[in-house]
């Protein structure tokens, strides 16, 4: 299959696995290309184009994985 | 797969003494092995035929639950901004890469397992914070407790087991499946430890956990309520409102006070002569099959409008916020 990839601030290239809708944000899980471990999540915001940034909170990652948890209890993604 | 799997499972508890919670949990992390349901399966074969105890399952269930914290610490760690550190923002600009598929298969199921575990910090968090005494945080904590016993009652096993055995181990009913009722005696800790400090708070407590649970679930409630006297009863810091803590009875006498249903509703006689009967007779069980249906209805009614009577307790929790600063209590 093919899938996004992106490099991030550490010089890695990060493979987009899942989007994550919370609210008025969108959330990307992705995970580093060479090290299938390495798991991270990231926002999407809107300016004059798309930028990631880190989560400001622990609550709001709470938040996103709850999100997350719920949307494969109902039977995963249907984009899939 | 089945047997490959129990076998897989077996060699591992009988070679590295692993508790089998454990190797079910390792092995659910083999890539040939994703469905949680054969797990859990194969978990309740090595309980019935093997024996080993419900201790056993806690402590292994434990265990395999630090694994997953230690996942999960990692993804937050690299996740969330921390204090010290700068906003960067990353233009979100991508190239196709071809993947095998069954790689991206595997870190969504990683993630499921981890995000499952998220959702009990999440929920124990007010437990243990530092803070976890200030009301608006009794408040949470109280209806995270309902929450993860409500969310108990659907059918939806496969993934909300990890919620299950994460909270409160319930077991196997006699057909193999987890057993879906919650650990009464937990419940009960779990509110005490958020009223110790304050008996003021009990009330709020129990009627927040009533408020996030099914209304099928008053006979455990009861339970709860007994194991909150027994405990009280060997502890002397209790001994102030013992006298007051009764049975389900506060909570409907609480529902009747909120104006649930009102005088002039065609209900009402009928809920307040159902809700004596449950006084007099002190437990669910005992009431006829229409008095439970009766009060059934009435939690039901209550659910429905949860939405309002939250908000006047929110108001009402406030106010009482108020007065403890005004008294100067806080």
């Amino acid at each position: 299959m093919e899938i996004n990839v992106l490099p991030l601030e550490d010089g890695k290239n990060y493979m987009i696995v899942d989007t994550i809708e919370n609210g008025n944000f969108q959330y990307l899980l992705l995970a580093n290309e060479n090290d299938h471990d390495e798991i991270i999540l990231r926002k999407v915001i809107h300016e004059d184009k798309d930028y990631l940034v880190k989560l400001d909170s622990d609550d709001e990652f709470d938040e996103v994985m709850t999100v997350f948890n719920e949307k494969y209890r109902k039977g995963g993604n249907d984009e899939k | 797969m089945q047997d490959e799997f129990d076998k897989s499972v077996m060699k591992m508890v009988n070679d590295n003494n692993t508790n089998y919670t454990v190797a079910v949990y390792i092995m659910e992390k083999n890539p040939n092995v994703f469905n949680l349901e054969e797990a859990r399966g194969v978990a309740n074969y090595l309980m019935k035929e093997l024996g080993f105890s419900s201790k056993a399952i806690l402590d292994g269930a434990a265990q395999a639950d630090i694994f997953r914290q230690v996942i999960l610490k990692n993804i937050r760690n690299s996740s969330v901004l921390k204090e010290s550190e700068e906003k960067v923002k990353i233009l979100l600009k991508t190239i196709k890469k071809k993947v095998n598929s069954s790689d991206i298969e595997k870190i969504i199921v990683k993630v499921i397992a981890v995000a499952a575990a998220c959702v009990i910090v999440h929920a124990a968090k007010p437990l243990v914070t530092e803070n976890w005494l200030d009301w608006e945080n009794v408040n949470d904590v109280s209806s995270n407790i309902g929450t993860i016993v409500a969310d108990m009652d659907n059918s939806d096993l496969q993934n909300k087991n990890l919620v299950v055995q994460n909270t409160y181990q319930v077991g196997f009913d006699e057909d193999g499946r987890p057993l879906v009722a919650y650990n009464s005696e937990g419940i009960a800790q779990d509110i005490l430890k958020v009223c110790s400090k304050d008996e003021t708070l009990l009330d709020i407590c129990l009627y927040d956990v009533y408020f996030n649970m099914n209304y099928n679930r008053l006979a455990n409630m009861d339970e709860v309520i007994r194991n909150i006297k027994n405990y009280i009863g060997n502890d002397g810091n209790f001994n102030s409102i013992s006298s007051s803590l009764q049975n389900v009875d506060v909570f409907l006498d609480y529902l009747l006070k909120i104006g649930v249903v009102q005088s002039n509703d065609a209900d009402y006689f009928e809920v307040v002569n159902a809700v004596e009967a449950y006084k007099r007779n002190g437990s669910f069980e005992s009431l006829s099959e229409k008095e439970q249906k009766v009060i059934q209805d009435f939690i039901k009614k209550y659910q429905s409008s949860k939405k309002e009577i939250y908000e006047t307790s929110a108001a009402k929790i406030n106010d009482l916020v108020s007065q403890a600063e005004t008294l100067g209590g806080r």
